[in-house]
């Protein structure tokens, strides 16, 4: 439910890929699915502008990892909103991870509308290993949520 | 089919370029691959690509640096339809070289229903085999899936006329 309109809003995904885990996630190929609640009302929708990305080990104390010498960073990133994907495509977030801002801006907003699934899956293409090989994927969603405008 | 108009799409395209000649002969300078992309469009939609973003890792999976990382002179060729776009093959590494790895064009390619749309990466130095030798470049197309929009002639709205044509 809206408090102002619009209102941003910042939905973060936190996916760990590490061999140690059960289900071992720190395979190639293995995937870390998030249902992203939105608590929006009937009449509100959610419009995602960007995706920011942040990559770092599984440590105890996780370190941040440098794009210039870290080796098993490729992930992809895969959006169901309602009842298809938005992007059509999983895409890849590293060359997003590797630059200066890391965000990857969408050309155009990707829409949630009232009681549609909100998921992101995150893939891991490289594998890795377990805790300093391990890695921590932080997503957040750059989005914004209003009340839907009428043409009366 | 797009779920929203417009709707964002980020095609990813990944390359691997090790010992491409087989045999344990690494890959020879000149090799390509070849990527057909699915936009998976309907006949009323079209596809606006605005920008690449470029990656240049081992195929390892090991991390390069671009002010360290040797060989990794790549270009890129984009086939739309029956051409390319833009016109020429382009050079991937000043793009991975700058800080924001991207390029965006000064007016986006289209592609339309039933194109072909292919990306063809080639290596423009030979390669040692190895996959720590080997390289994987990532090109995303940061594009968007829209429906075509039609320009409709205005006396369609002034029916019927009277006799006089007013």
């Amino acid at each position: 439910m809206a408090n102002q309109d619009p209102q941003p809003e910042i939905y973060e995904v936190i996916s760990t890929f590490d061999t140690a885990l059960t289900p071992n996630t720190g395979l190639a190929g293995s995937q870390v699915v998030t249902n992203i609640n939105t608590f929006q009302a009937n009449n509100e929708v959610v419009r995602v502008y960007g995706i920011k990305i942040n990559i770092t080990d599984n440590a105890a104390v996780p370190a941040n990892l440098d794009p210039a010498t870290a080796a098993n960073c490729d992930y992809s990133v895969t959006i169901q909103a309602g009842p298809a994907q938005v992007p059509s495509f999983t895409f890849r977030m590293r060359p997003t991870w590797v630059s200066d801002s890391r965000v990857l801006i969408f050309p155009t907003p990707v829409l949630i509308l009232f009681k549609q699934p909100f998921q992101v899956t995150v893939t891991n293409n490289s594998g890795s290993g377990t805790v300093a090989g391990g890695r921590i994927v932080s997503l957040e969603l750059i989005s914004e949520l209003g009340i839907q405008k009428v043409a009366c | 089919m797009a779920n929203q108009d417009p709707q964002p799409e980020v095609y990813s395209v990944s390359s691997t370029f090790d010992d491409l000649s087989g045999g344990g002969l690494g890959t020879l300078a000149g090799a390509t691959i070849q990527t057909t992309i699915n936009t998976n469009q309907a006949n009323n939609e079209e596809v606006r690509v605005y920008a690449i973003q470029v990656d240049i890792q081992g195929a390892d999976f090991a991390a390069l640096s671009p002010l360290t990382g040797t060989n990794c002179d790549f270009s890129l060729t984009i086939g739309v339809g029956p051409n390319n776009v833009p016109s020429q093959t382009i050079r991937l590494r000043p793009i991975w070289s700058s800080e924001d790895n991207m390029l965006s064009w000064p007016t986006p390619i289209l592609v339309l229903y039933q194109q072909p749309f292919s990306a063809t990466i080639t290596t423009n130095q030979a390669l040692a085999t190895g996959a720590a030798n080997g390289r994987i470049i990532t090109i995303n197309f940061i594009s968007e899936l829209s429906i075509q929009k039609v320009a409709c002639a205005p006396s369609a709205t002034d029916y019927p006329r009277s006799q006089l044509g007013m």
